[in-house]
């Protein structure tokens, strides 16, 4: 039998004593997972991924954090980096302990989404 | 009863943990979404554990070549660019004179077409293969190999035309036409992996981009081999009458062919990138890759049997493809969200309009001929120099401070504060930079057309200071890292 990885075992420690959802949702103070995520940028655009309407949904699932997001164009040269930015932003959020980035590509992102003024 | 308690424990948790992990649609398209979403696994990430950040091997796009490949291509191109720039001045009333085959003139156009030009285009398409096509350079070893033989080759080559010395010439020759071919094997190859893309969500611009590279790898081929020809021709002559027909057919499958393709193919991925474009045509992107691809075929397929009116449908064809490919250019620019143009997209847009010059010059230089040696000389000067290598010029902002970020930042992404690409580099000389290069190459083309010999020298004065500063600003890009 194939070992478990690492990134499983945490995944089912968190199984392992499970709360009411609801009570370590509560315990993620998600205005702060939204700021965290307002501040990765995409460097060529110059603005963050909040702003370009890039992250389509935050949820706090008992202590984790699932961040559903897009990238500006299938293929991203900067997919990996802004994966782990936003790993790296809502990990230092208090009272989350692990995140989980979930890159989609419908609906497709458009320069439509930026939020008015931007610039 | 045990394992039967055991078994359900078991299938809750898997389900608890399957619902943890199950890639979900954004929340506001849930409702209208089921099978159609298309969303990559998603990833358990815990959160980094403390200490230095992690390097570039760690974080970087899984296809992206390492550093060292597109950089080593660029400081050789730029290279090319400062000894061009500086040859211009040295040349420059050789230009205006209208000698466009003094072998000065020659290697000046050479140092611009492939030392900067096709070095760079090298460079980028290494960087540039993975995002369009999904497809990374099949050898980077290869890659590596084609340029060492390349660019001492493209040096000996220049050297031996400018000294007269023409075995020195036709060694380089074959040296840079060997390095080529490699890249032309490896690009191919590449090519050949990356042809299936029905089911990408980008299916219709990789197709787009599939066959403009596809077009443009065939046509440096055949470049490479018409280049080899004319070289031979300086020592042995065998092409007689025919050498400067056999010159404009190899200038042209270069251009169109090649150069064009490429920037055809490449602008319909980036310029709606960089420009925030949304909701522009593609049907000018199609028509342009179809026409360059044909009228450029044709020539190739006749060119030892040219008629004036075969002449005029082919050079039809390719103005109608360039203009096509401007249409696109000018949809994608309309159609942007960004208000403001950097001195990348600045020079880049300088680079277009000179192409639309190029284009008009292009009837009246091709029904004078050699007639008016002036005419040729402003035509090519304008294309190559104006439109081809300001459009380059243009792409390096872009590409090159990127590059460097991706290695040298990214990694710290969400942990610290990090610059924006256009941080990296200061916008007045920049700015600066696009004025002189416009400028120089105004004055050029314009000390070439009236043939005043006076102005040419201090016209390429300007645009080698203006190259100098653009060349000074990517070494001050690569010197730059986290403080």
């Amino acid at each position: 039998m194939t070992p478990a990885t690492p990134e499983f075992l945490h995944a089912a420690s968190l199984l392992d004593e499970p709360a009411p959802p609801t009570a370590d949702a509560a315990a993620i103070d998600m205005d702060r997972v939204w700021a965290a995520l307002a501040t990765v940028i995409d460097p060529e655009i110059g603005l963050d991924l909040v702003t370009l309407g890039l992250v389509y949904d935050a949820e706090a699932i008992e202590n984790a954090v699932r961040v559903t997001f897009t990238l500006t164009t299938p293929g991203c040269p900067m997919e990996d980096i802004l994966i782990q930015g936003v790993v790296n932003a809502v990990s230092a959020v208090p009272g989350v302990d692990a995140v989980l980035p979930n890159l989609v590509w419908e609906p497709r992102w458009n320069p439509g989404m930026i939020r008015e003024g931007a610039w | 009863v045990k394992a039967r308690v055991r078994l359900a424990i078991d299938r809750s948790a898997a389900a608890r943990l399957a619902r943890l992990l199950r890639p979900v649609p954004p929340r506001k398209e849930r409702s209208m979404m089921s099978s159609a979403v298309h969303s990559q696994p998603a990833r358990l990430a815990t959160p980094p554990a403390a200490g230095p950040a992690p390097g570039p091997a760690m974080l970087g796009s899984r296809m992206a070549p390492p550093f060292r490949l597109p950089a080593e291509h660029f400081a050789v191109a730029l290279g090319f660019w400062v000894v061009g720039a500086l040859g211009l001045v040295w040349a420059a009333p050789e230009i205006a004179r209208g000698w466009f085959v003094s072998p000065r003139v020659v290697a000046l156009t050479h140092l611009f077409t492939l030392g900067w030009i096709t070095v760079t285009i090298q460079g980028a398409l290494y960087q540039f293969l993975p995002v369009a096509l999904g497809q990374p350079i099949r050898s980077q070893r290869l890659a590596h190999l084609s340029l060492v033989l390349f660019a001492p080759g493209l040096a000996g080559f220049v050297y031996g035309l400018v000294a007269g010395v023409s075995a020195l010439t036709i060694a380089g020759a074959v040296l840079f036409s060997l390095g080529l071919l490699l890249f032309v094997g490896n690009l191919a190859a590449t090519l050949w992996c990356a042809r299936h893309f029905a089911g990408a969500a980008d299916a219709a611009e990789r197709r787009l981009t599939w066959w403009a590279l596809v077009g443009a790898t065939v046509f440096l081929a055949a470049t490479v081999f018409l280049g080899v020809a004319l070289s031979g021709n300086l020592r042995w002559g065998f092409l007689g009458a025919e050498r400067f027909l056999a010159l404009g057919v190899h200038l042209h499958v270069a251009v169109a062919g090649w150069v064009m393709l490429v920037i055809v193919g490449v602008a319909h991925r980036l310029l709606p990138m960089f420009l925030l474009s949304h909701g522009a045509p593609s049907w000018p992107g199609a028509v342009a890759v179809g026409l360059l691809w044909s009228g450029v075929g044709l020539l190739l397929g006749v060119h030892h049997a040219l008629s004036p009116l075969l002449m005029w449908v082919i050079a039809g064809m390719i103005i109608g493809g360039v203009l096509s490919f401007l249409l696109q250019a000018v949809l994608f620019f309309r159609h942007r969200r960004k208000p403001a143009l950097d001195p990348g997209l600045r020079l880049a847009a300088s680079g277009i309009a000179f192409l639309l010059v190029a284009l008009g010059l292009a009837p009246f230089a091709l029904h004078a001929g050699l007639a008016a040696p002036h005419l040729a000389t402003a035509y090519v000067l304008v294309l190559v120099l104006g439109a081809l290598s300001l459009f380059v010029a243009g792409h390096y902002y872009k590409i090159f401070p990127f590059l460097v970020w991706f290695h040298r930042f990214g990694p710290m992404a969400g942990r610290q504060p990090v610059p924006r690409v256009a941080d990296l580099y200061a916008d007045r000389p920049a700015n600066a930079a696009v004025a002189l290069l416009v400028a120089g190459v105004v004055g050029l083309a314009a000390a070439t057309l009236f043939r005043a010999e006076w102005a040419a020298r201090p016209a390429a004065l300007l645009f080698a200071g203006g190259a100098l500063i653009v060349a000074a600003q990517m070494w001050t890009i690569s010197r730059r890292r986290p403080e």
